[in-house]
């Protein structure tokens, strides 16, 4: 810390201020939507659920903070740990007795009365290291058995994470894995094969009657949109996705105004206050409001980016890669469920929806993004 | 760096990453610019909902701004459906039977509400869920308070006050003024929109009769609306308060109807309907004004109270107000059609003249009889009532003293020369019609009958629909139901005395000689209304009655012998004028009068006390403000009930003591005080 000042390649001179600045007002405006999704219609309104944000923002905000801190280059040698740790988690989490279960996925640890750990969320982020640590060793010379081990290393999570089933995590693990093979230099012939192998690999899932019904449906009724239902899961899917697309439509230009959303307000989005938070932003504050959440989030997207261009070594060139992939892909299927072009899978919102896990991961991994970037002279 | 490095890699994820949001921002747009409008109208059609609120109807006051019917509150038991579905399955269950319970307190077992009654009426369609379902209407005060100081134990029953029907003066003018009563399903289809700005509940009353039906759009007010929040459980979130409109109450309508002529008319008709002692008490009066066509008075007997009828009745109540013969609710005036017997004498007469079969000054010859035909039978030799020959008698005299034969010898001819004058087999009928007989008169009240006015063709018609019906109607002899078939001269010659199938409403008859007893023989339009303003305000006119003339007639030369002749009837005391001896008392001097009774001989022969009894005047003379119609089913001879109870009507009237006449409060008739007037009346047995 003495030398803050006179050593230009001091990690303190090289900040990501709009990042770490852009990631805390998300965060915060992610609250403040929470809230408004549960504070019930009419008074005394409850403030319960927006508190509890409120308090996971902090201890996320803590967290960054220290990942920042934190030398991301110590992972380089860790990321083993890291990594076992999230495949513990995800056995553990499988196990009768310690996980609990919601709406039929097994994905919760409770800790204590006030938290619940769903350790997929964590283990986007430990495949995203782990990847990183290993394609960092072999240094882009990658022969089919480096791939190959790459590739089981990804599949090893996601196999977990199916086996919940949690669906949605498992798709942005699958984008996720796919751009960081990309950027770690496999060749397009190989990553058509993987493609390829994926693909087949899904219709297998699928038709393996592996997925439950209603993930299926989730899954293809958004291609229905227009027709009627076929089954009572399938109906339950349109409705949310009829009342989603109401809640966004009608809030127009401007939007309603803060907890003026008659969608929002007295509870007609199912699932508002986490998968479906963006119909609360788009009720409310209409065109204007939810572009200008999308066109923050597109700047922490792009920081992140940034980051990975400027990094100084190919394990955060590779992490950063990683946290923006896992953003984007969350973004762009959040968002895009709300609006009818993305089936819908249980996805959060990064930063906004409501969900302690989840946020603190995102925050988590922002923070290591921002240690790549102080030490990227270092 | 080379063009495959990891940086140019991570450029293919920047483009794919700017196309995505570029999707994003694409999709958003469309939903928040392009299809804002259509999904924000579902967003309201899905989270609010709107509470009609029903507005007070319109008063119906007479010409001189007496209440007739108005509104009063009524307490009403409601349950609040609400704050019931709240409640715990078990407190559901406990309350409905404590509700259940106190409702039925003071209630006989039949009447009982059950359980079972509350709630089929919170499920009922026609109650909005957003607004306490009515349960019990018009309990008591001490109820009231009863269910308010109980009120912990049935926490979702509201008592609540509403608006319905009162009648200060009980049963006056009842038949007039109709009733209302809940729309029934049909109703609510045909009208549920058919008054712009006032749509139907199915919750709603509507006027079912009378000036509560006809003057419908003016009296029902302009319902209000709340509009409420709702959320997606269905509770009230609140109300959006820029939404709400206030119910407006529903037009005042002015009667052309004279509450205190209409209490002495109704007075007068009880009176003589009651002393004729008639197997068949029922009857009518109509007090029409020729000079417009305004209603003064119109009694019908029996009657009713319509205050009975607010908040529904019983199937069998409404069976007894209904049944025949009574016809309780049936207004004689209008909707009943009689034979007009003497009365009839207008309308043939008038045809005789237009037909060229009499003129006024042509005296004829009335031995007591007429012969059609050889034979001694009643098909060939029609009589006078009771055989009395009048002598030489021209237009007016046979008038004056009611000569049958002057008028079947109208009939008789109008049949037998048909062909060789040109005549079509109805021209009698056609030109009795010219005085409005056999087609409605328009009056703006329900269910008027155009009466009948028989003709060759609907006789046939008849007799064919009563043999295919039933041959018994003709003991099964085809015989009988041919020569039923057959017009005759009899047949015209019983039509031309108001005899036969003829059948005349009360205020046809009254209508027809209004067309006389107005100086240019204009025949109006019948109507009640004066005038309709908005509630409240007297001043603030939305209609005014305008006289609707239905044709001018033409009497020709024959005006003056017609005027002479039903002067006669009053006045003459030689020959004698049929009803002479009943006005011997009348103020004569001051309010002259005219008149034409009529006995109708209804039923066998043998039975005599069943004749109907009829009376139509018109007066003062010349400039004749009232024309009075009375008939009296079963009242006997015409001077014998129905123009004593005419001299009963106009003899305030002539006196002018009507002025400073109050109605009694309820309209109570006191039947001995009037037994009193008619006995001091005298009567006579002429037709």
């Amino acid at each position: 810390m003495t030398n803050f000042r006179r050593n230009p390649a001091s990690p303190f001179r090289h900040v990501d201020l709009v990042l770490a600045v852009t990631t805390v007002l998300v965060a915060l405006f992610g609250a403040l939507m929470v809230y408004s999704a549960t504070r019930g219609p009419t008074p005394p309104y409850r403030i319960g659920t927006g508190v509890r944000v409120l308090v996971f923002v902090v201890i996320g905000t803590v967290l960054m903070g220290a990942l920042a801190l934190f030398d991301y280059r110590k992972l380089r040698d860790y990321w083993p740990f890291v990594y076992g740790a999230c495949i513990a988690l995800l056995v553990v989490v499988l196990l009768p007795g310690v996980g609990s279960s919601t709406k039929g996925t097994q994905g919760w640890i409770q800790i204590g009365s006030f938290f619940q750990l769903q350790p997929s969320e964590l283990a986007k982020l430990g495949l995203i290291i782990g990847f990183a640590g290993l394609a960092s060793q072999f240094r882009g010379d990658l022969d089919t058995g480096r791939v190959l081990m790459l590739l089981g290393l990804c599949a090893l999570p996601m196999g977990l994470v199916m086996l919940q089933p949690d669906l949605g995590t498992t798709l942005v693990s699958v984008g996720v894995s796919f751009a960081l093979l990309l950027v770690a230099g496999v060749r397009p012939r190989v990553l058509g094969v993987i493609a390829i192998a994926a693909v087949l690999a899904t219709v297998l899932v699928i038709a393996s009657g592996l997925l439950k019904q209603y993930q299926v449906d989730r899954l293809t009724s958004y291609a229905r949109q227009d027709q009627v239902a076929r089954t009572e899961d399938e109906a339950k899917v349109k409705y949310n996705l009829e009342e989603s697309k109401k809640a966004i439509g009608s809030g127009g230009l401007t939007g309603k105004g803060l907890f003026q959303g008659p969608q929002t307000r007295n509870g007609y989005v199912p699932e508002q206050s986490t998968d479906f938070i963006f119909t609360a932003v788009g009720e409310q504050f209409g065109l204007l409001g939810a572009g200008a959440l999308l066109g923050a989030l597109g700047v922490i997207v792009w920081r992140v980016w940034r980051t990975a261009q400027l990094a100084g070594d190919d394990f955060g060139m590779l992490l950063c890669t990683g946290v923006m992939v896992m953003l984007v892909v969350q973004i762009f299927e959040n968002v895009g469920m709300t609006m009818g072009i993305m089936p819908i899978t249980g996805i959060p919102l990064p930063l906004v929806s409501y969900g302690g896990s989840a946020l603190i991961t995102t925050m988590m991994a922002l923070g290591l993004v921002q240690s790549v970037h102080m030490r990227r002279f270092s | 760096m080379t063009a495959d490095s990891p940086r140019h890699r991570l450029g293919i994820l920047a483009v794919c990453a700017l196309s995505l949001f570029g999707a994003l921002f694409a999709r958003l747009w469309f939903l928040q610019v392009v299809e804002a409008e259509a999904l924000d109208q579902q967003v309201n059609e899905n989270s609010t909902r709107v509470v009609v609120i029903p507005a007070p109807r319109g008063r119906i006051l007479d010409r001189n701004s007496v209440a007739l019917v108005e509104n009063r509150e009524s307490i009403v038991a409601a349950i609040d459906v609400q704050a019931f579905r709240d409640r715990s399955d078990d407190e559901q269950a406990e309350e409905l039977d404590a509700i259940a319970a106190a409702l039925s307190r003071q209630r006989e077992p039949v009447e009982a509400i059950t359980v079972d009654f509350i709630e089929k009426r919170m499920n009922d369609q026609r109650f909005s869920q957003f607004r306490p379902v009515p349960l019990v209407e018009d309990i008591s005060v001490d109820e009231e308070i009863y269910l308010r100081e109980q009120a912990d134990r049935y926490p979702s029953l509201v008592v609540e006050r509403q608006t319905v029907r009162s009648y200060p003066y009980g049963s006056l003018a009842a038949h007039v003024l109709g009733y209302v009563g809940a729309i029934t399903e049909d109703e609510w289809d045909e009208r549920k929109v058919s008054i712009p700005g006032k749509p139907y509940e199915k919750s709603d009353e509507i006027g079912k009769s009378g000036v509560e039906r006809t003057y419908e759009q003016y009296l029902r007010g302009k319902p209000g609306k709340r509009v409420y929040e709702i959320s997606r459980t269905g509770r009230i979130v609140r109300e959006l308060v820029d939404q709400r409109v206030e119910p407006e109450p529903g037009d005042d309508v002015y009667l052309s109807i004279d509450a205190r002529i209409q209490y002495k008319t109704e007075e007068a008709l009880q009176a003589q309907i009651l002393k004729s002692g008639s197997p068949t008490p029922y009857g009518a009066a109509t007090v029409l004004d020729p000079r417009n066509g305004q209603v003064v008075a119109m009694a019908s007997y029996p009657t009713y109270d319509p205050s009975t009828l607010v908040g529904g009745i019983s199937q069998d109540e409404y069976d007894r107000l209904t049944a025949a013969p009574e016809k309780i609710m049936s207004n004689r005036n209008i909707q009943e059609a009689y034979p007009a017997a003497s009365t009839f004498k207008l309308a043939s007469s008038y045809a005789g003249y237009k037909l060229g079969i009499i003129t006024p000054d042509q005296y004829i010859d009335d031995p007591g009889f007429w012969r059609l035909c050889k034979g001694n039978g009643s098909g060939c030799l029609k009589r006078n009532s009771g055989d009395t020959p009048h002598g030489s008698v021209n237009l007016s005299l046979a008038l004056t003293v009611s000569s049958d034969v002057y008028s079947y010898r109208i009939g008789d001819y109008s049949w037998a020369w048909r062909e060789e004058r040109g005549w079509g087999d109805d021209a009698l009928q056609q030109k009795i019609e010219e005085l409005g007989y056999g087609s409605r008169t328009g009056i703006d009240l329900t269910a008027e009958s155009p009466g009948l006015i028989p003709t060759p063709e609907s006789n046939k018609e008849i007799a064919d629909t009563l043999w295919e019906r039933d041959p018994a109607n003709y003991n099964n002899d085809p015989e009988q139901y041919r020569d039923a078939q057959l017009w005759r001269g009899g047949n015209s010659a019983d039509l031309a005395i108001g005899q036969g199938s003829v059948g005349v409403t009360p205020l046809q008859s009254a209508n027809a000689y209004a067309a006389l007893a107005n100086p240019e023989s204009i025949q109006y339009e019948p109507s009640v209304l004066k005038v309709v303003t908005a509630a409240n305000q007297p001043d603030d006119i939305h209609k005014a009655y305008v006289a609707d003339e239905l044709r001018r007639v033409d009497f020709g030369t024959a005006k003056q012998a017609f005027l002479d002749g039903f002067h006669g009837v009053v006045n003459s005391p030689d020959p004698p004028g049929t009803a002479y001896s009943v006005f011997q008392t009348f103020p004569l001097s001051t309010f002259p009068l005219s008149g034409k009774t009529g006995t109708a001989e209804v039923g066998d022969e043998a039975a005599q006390r069943a004749d109907n009894s009829l009376f139509v005047a018109y007066g003062p003379n010349p400039d004749n403000q009232y024309v009075v119609s009375v008939m009296i089913q079963g009242g006997g001879y015409g001077s014998e009930a129905a123009a004593p109870a005419t001299y009963m009507i106009l003899e305030p009237i002539a006196d002018g003591s009507i002025e400073s006449f109050q109605v009694p409060e309820g309209g109570l008739i006191d039947a001995e005080a009037a037994a009193e007037r008619a006995s001091g009346i005298q009567t006579s047995s002429t037709d």
